[in-house]
């Protein structure tokens, strides 16, 4: 059965090749061409393209270039191109006319890593599929086109702050990311303004309305604040977006006050995530009613482990009281529990208490070798969150106590720091 | 209560509401009315879904990785001493899995020491390039014995190069932030990577599990929130572990909720109510 469920396992073809598809995480922003151009070494057009023996992850091309739009390349040469198996890889005959954003060439330990035996120039596709541009795809060619024959940063900033509501979503999530990328500063006066009047825009997609609440969220501009809650506030967005802009007023000025005013008011969409971002950024923000400390102790010794796991968490939000440190302590070393992640909230709950009591209790699990290595090394991490007071000496003990050399390492360490 | 164009009457008794109707695979909206008064969900007919023997999970951190991990230590913290990026490289790989842990939660996922038949391995590699990781694609987890990867030079690329992206982190972070910091990131990744060899997402690219109407690649869509507003619920912009990289901010990928500052606690990604639904059939918790 077994062997007949895994023949209909999902495969992708390239090339007449058969072969398992994958899926893959790529860094923020890598669909745009800010990301793509920054890391690329090379940018060429495709002159010919065709595909070779694939490795056990990655689709291998063999280019000619008709000529190169970032760095330099030999166009009599071939050169291989690796992209990852995932959703999207383009047929060889696709990528002829496109364009490659290539990373590379790679030395021979990342070839070997790849699986790849060849010799001349090899170099990854840039985020995957995202970094070949197919030749059918001519608005996004025009665009790349244009982008890469920009220099200049400030003339890149001119064309992103010119194009953020432009029609068409590809040159709208550049022109965003492009005011996105790690070398710019959290932008002037008159990209804020650009960044506000341009969230009102029906023309942007919801997504890349997001960039601009994340952008508007990093200025930490006054203007920014009253854009977030405009947006927070208006019931003819999506939810997702007035959500994210609730969750951004947390870190910008004033946010707090329009956080409170959202929560007190009586709209469903926004008032509880007011209330999560809330308690986000201010302690006192937590709804503790006065039974919760009993009825959460109480629920360290319930038969299921998630109820368990919620009381041990949920306790580190409570006022510090000697009986319950000793019931946290309990759950965290209890012989009898079967589950990890109890034990783990027990800790994390443990390190929330800057008192003598946890630390003792913390130092206690970090040193009870029946317990898994990664409990033992949360004790530890758990202590070095106290006061220092508190924690040095603990680190100290414990940096010459422990008997697993690993574990006395951290510990070393973090008293170190200390 | 209405599904595409038909509509049937329920029997309501207080909250509950009971009624039969015949779903068409994939997506539809089911509308409840009462008087004035009506509320919506969106509903997913899957098919061919069985569940499967328990899950397992290993974590093989290869040579290398702790070169990886150093070079992470010394280009995000300022002036660590030896004994500093050495306790780092422990902690990371200490509680790295602890993430990966809590993350199928609720699951019938566990971790373990050694391969075997029901074993996913997950391989932290020293690769860097432009990729976080990969992993294959497999709709209904019919392979159990599978490997997925973690480029950890990658994030050390990325940290590294681009430090003041990963907002809110500052370099004169505490080590333990640091190391929380990280092991949040790989773990993510690891549990996001196993997602797909566990079947999650599925698009219409011919991936299998096209009901699951992901995108990007086989992830979370964020179109879904534009054309089913308020009631999708299956992207936000990172907080998911499914959605998309390239749409995940550098904070989430850290569980931390802002960019600004450091939260008062951590804010992990988790599975949202449909990818839940979906490991939840697939490998259920006796």
């Amino acid at each position: 059965m077994r062997t007949i469920l895994t023949a209909v396992a999902v495969v992708a073809v390239v090339g007449g090749i058969t072969l398992p598809m994958h899926a893959d995480d790529v860094p923020y922003g890598a669909d745009g061409l800010p990301y793509l151009t920054r890391r690329s070494t090379l940018v060429v057009e495709v002159e010919d393209a065709r595909t070779l023996d694939p490795t056990r992850t990655f689709v291998v091309y063999e280019v000619k270039a008709r000529r190169a739009l970032k760095g330099t390349v030999d166009a009599a040469a071939s050169i291989v191109a690796l992209s990852p198996r995932v959703a999207g890889v383009k047929e060889a005959k696709d990528l002829v006319g496109g364009l490659l954003f290539l990373d590379g060439p790679l030395d021979e330990a990342a070839r070997k890593a790849r699986g790849v035996d060849r010799k001349g120039p090899v170099y990854d596709v840039v985020a995957g599929t995202k970094g070949a541009i197919p030749s059918s795809d001519k608005g996004a060619l025009g665009t790349a086109r244009e982008y890469l024959a920009l220099k200049e940063p400030d003339a890149r900033l001119t064309w992103a702050v010119e194009r953020i509501s432009n029609a068409d979503p590809y040159v709208q999530r550049s022109a965003l990311l492009e005011l996105a990328e790690p070398t710019r500063k959290p932008a002037d006066d008159t990209v804020v303004a650009r960044l506000a009047e341009s969230l009102r825009s029906e023309n942007v997609r919801a997504d890349n309305k997001g960039v601009m609440v994340q952008l508007l969220e990093r200025t930490k501009s006054p203007r920014a604040t009253a854009a977030l809650a405009d947006l927070a506030k208006t019931k003819t967005a999506p939810p997702v977006l007035r959500q994210e802009a609730v969750r951004a007023l947390g870190s910008v000025p004033g946010g707090d006050t329009v956080l409170r005013e959202l929560r007190e008011g009586k709209d469903p969409m926004v008032a509880p995530a007011a209330q999560r971002a809330l308690e986000l950024i201010r302690p006192e923000a937590q709804a503790r009613p006065p039974d919760a400390a009993s009825k959460y102790r109480a629920q360290l010794a319930s038969p299921d482990a998630r109820a368990r796991q919620e009381g041990a968490a949920a306790l580190g939000s409570m006022d510090f009281s000697a009986e319950l440190v000793a019931d946290l302590r309990q759950s965290a070393l209890n012989p009898k529990e079967t589950s990890q992640s109890v034990r783990l909230a027990a800790v994390a709950s443990l390190a929330r208490f800057s008192k003598k009591e946890s630390a003792e209790a913390l130092k206690a699990v970090a040193s009870d070798e029946s317990l898994s290595s990664s409990v033992r090394a949360a004790a530890v991490m758990g202590i070095a969150k106290l006061e220092t007071g508190v924690s040095l000496q603990a680190l100290k003990e414990l940096a010459g106590s422990l008997r697993d050399p690993e574990i006395k390492k951290l510990a070393a360490g973090l008293a170190d720091q200390q | 209560v209405t599904v595409a164009n038909s509509t049937v009457n329920a029997t309501v008794t207080g909250s509950n509401w009971q009624t039969q109707i015949t779903l068409p695979n994939g997506l539809s909206e089911v509308r409840a009315r009462q008087g004035t008064a009506s509320a919506s969900i969106l509903l997913t007919l899957g098919t061919g879904l069985q569940s499967r023997p328990p899950q397992r999970f290993r974590l093989v951190w290869e040579a290398g990785v702790d070169d990886e991990l150093r070079a992470i230590a010394r280009g995000t913290l300022q002036n660590p001493t030896a004994s500093t990026v050495e306790a780092f490289v422990v902690g990371v790989r200490q509680l790295t899995p602890s993430v990966v842990v809590r993350a199928y939660n609720g699951i019938n996922v566990t971790e373990t020491a050694n391969d075997g038949p029901d074993v996913h391995t997950i391989q932290l590699r020293p690769s860097q390039g432009t990729i976080f990781g990969q992993s294959p694609f497999d709709c209904g987890n019919l392979a159990q014995q599978q490997t997925s990867e973690v480029w950890v030079g990658t994030y050390r690329s990325e940290l590294v190069g681009s430090f003041t992206s990963w907002q809110p982190m500052e370099k004169t972070d505490s080590l333990q932030t640091r190391i929380e910091d990280i092991a949040e990131a790989l773990g993510r990744t690891a549990a996001h990577e196993m997602g797909h060899s566990l079947g999650l997402v599925g698009s219409g690219l011919g991936q299998g599990c096209g009901y699951m109407r992901g995108c990007d690649g086989g992830h979370n869509c964020s179109n879904l929130e534009e054309q089913f507003p308020g009631i999708s619920n299956r992207f936000r912009f990172g907080q998911y572990i499914m959605d998309p990289g390239e749409k995940t901010s550098n904070n989430a990928r850290i569980a931390e909720p802002l960019r600004g500052s450091r939260a008062l606690v951590r804010a992990p990604a988790f599975f949202n109510p449909f990818n839940s639904s979906y490991l939840a059939a697939v490998e259920p918790v006796p």
